[in-house]
């Protein structure tokens, strides 16, 4: 066993335990699990890291992560070892510096780390794609994403109030992290379509917002049904924010079926988003903004929810049932951008 | 508070200026990059909704501190 470097604690249960770790800030509000040398170690081993390896660094802060701290919040948050490999490549991820991951953290927007996984990994560790997927049911899904919360409140400060300035925070900064339903998903998966070849497993993160629920289920117009994902993300750059980046879409079975059905791909949504997802300044009228319209170039000036059709994540998830889907908005266009990070097994 | 600090250590005499209800964000940047005491100017939020005759006065105020923090010597890094 190598030797960890953390402090450790003589506590007499898993109550005084958890009075401690409340006491210090040290969770998220909810219970956790003692963190034990022999747990933390099952972790470090299904990683193949030594506890001082770095997995990343956050730059403003100049904080690294290293595998033992990772290792320690995973078992906290009630991962299992198998869950491991995601939670780093989750951590390399958010460190890239397109994800901006100090900005996107600290923020008075109040993003939190929207996950998603492909490949065979997803079977592997029970990660749910299907139904209430943006919810409880698996445990794999509750405490990947739940790590990677405390990851942020242990190793770099992100405290409410200190270096997390959120004014609301939204309930995805308990955990929000999913997988793709690529078993009954008529396109490729979304790791692919971002450049990670087939059967590897990957992350693709995101800053994101709260999900925007939608629902259509009077339509087998592919059209109709991609557009009422386009006006919530026309609203969302009225009533939140204008500017342009990552928007992730979440599609379930029952309007996938009937957009394949039609003959369309992804990309057919993601140009279609892409040229009707559009405001123009003077709509700000429209919800309360009027005194900024004739600001920037003008009440004319046009802003698009998309740099291009690629900044879209189209993404096979939900229950069989309901035409009900959801918009996640960026946390500030594209001061943060999803990245997308193969997984490392042993 | 991030720039002033980078700035500072790079050798450039620095501030940065907060709104009130920043400050504890602030104290805890200073202490993150190893200067726990470095001086900042501190105005009343909001800044967005203000107007202009409140923005004039709160820059005012800013200025003032600026000029006072900037002129009283060195930071100190933390031990």
């Amino acid at each position: 066993m190598t030797q960890l470097r953390s402090p450790s604690y003589d506590l007499a249960d898993i109550v005084a335990v958890n009075d401690l770790y409340h006491r210090r800030g040290w969770t998220d509000g909810l219970p956790i699990l003692p963190p034990t040398e022999e747990l933390v170690q099952a972790c470090l081993d299904a990683t193949g890291l030594a506890p001082s390896a770095v997995i990343g660094v956050e730059s403003v802060r100049q904080r690294p992560i290293t595998a033992e701290k990772v290792a320690i919040n995973a078992v906290m948050a009630g991962c299992l070892p198998a869950y491991m490999p995601v939670v780093v490549a989750v951590i390399k991820a958010i460190c890239q510096p397109e994800f901006n991951l100090h900005g996107s953290t600290a923020s008075t927007g109040g993003s939190a780390q929207f996950i998603v996984v492909n490949g065979p990994i997803r079977q592997r560790i029970g990660l749910n794609a299907t139904h209430n997927v943006l919810a409880n049911h698996s445990r794999a899904n509750a405490c990947i994403g739940r790590a990677i919360r405390l990851i942020l409140i242990n190793v770099l400060g992100c405290l409410p109030g200190q270096l997390d300035r959120s004014t609301l925070g939204h309930p995805g900064k308990f955990s929000f992290c999913i997988a793709e339903d690529e078993e009954d998903s008529p396109w490729t998966p979304l790791a692919q379509q971002r450049g990670i070849s087939a059967g590897m497993s990957a992350v693709t993160v995101m800053a994101g917002e709260s999900p925007h629920q939608t629902m259509n289920e009077w339509t087998r117009d592919p059209e109709e049904i991609v557009e009422t994902f386009a006006a919530e993300i026309r609203h969302n750059m009225l009533t939140y924010s204008i500017w342009a980046g990552n928007y992730a879409l979440i599609v379930p079975k029952q309007l996938r079926d009937l957009i394949a059905t039609a003959g369309w791909q992804r990309r057919d949504i993601q140009e279609y988003v892409y040229r009707s997802a559009r405001v123009v300044r003077r709509d700000w009228a429209t919800v309360g903004k009027k005194q900024i319209v004739n600001l920037g170039k003008g009440a004319d000036q046009r802003f698009s929810a998309l740099r291009s059709p690629d900044d879209l994540l189209v993404i096979a998830a939900g229950g069989p049932a309901g035409g009900f889907g959801a918009i996640i908005p960026p946390w500030l266009g594209s001061r943060s951008q999803a990245v997308t990070q193969i997984i490392e097994t042993l | 508070m991030h720039d002033a600090l980078t700035a500072e250590k790079a050798g450039v005499v620095a501030t940065a200026i907060i709104t009130d209800r920043f400050v504890p964000t602030a104290k805890a940047m200073a202490t993150v990059q190893g200067m726990s005491d470095y001086p900042f100017a501190v105005i009343r939020h909001p800044i967005a909704s203000n107007t202009e005759q409140t923005l004039r006065e709160k820059a005012e105020e800013a200025v003032r501190q600026c000029v006072e923090i900037l002129l009283q010597g060195e930071p100190h890094a933390d031990a």
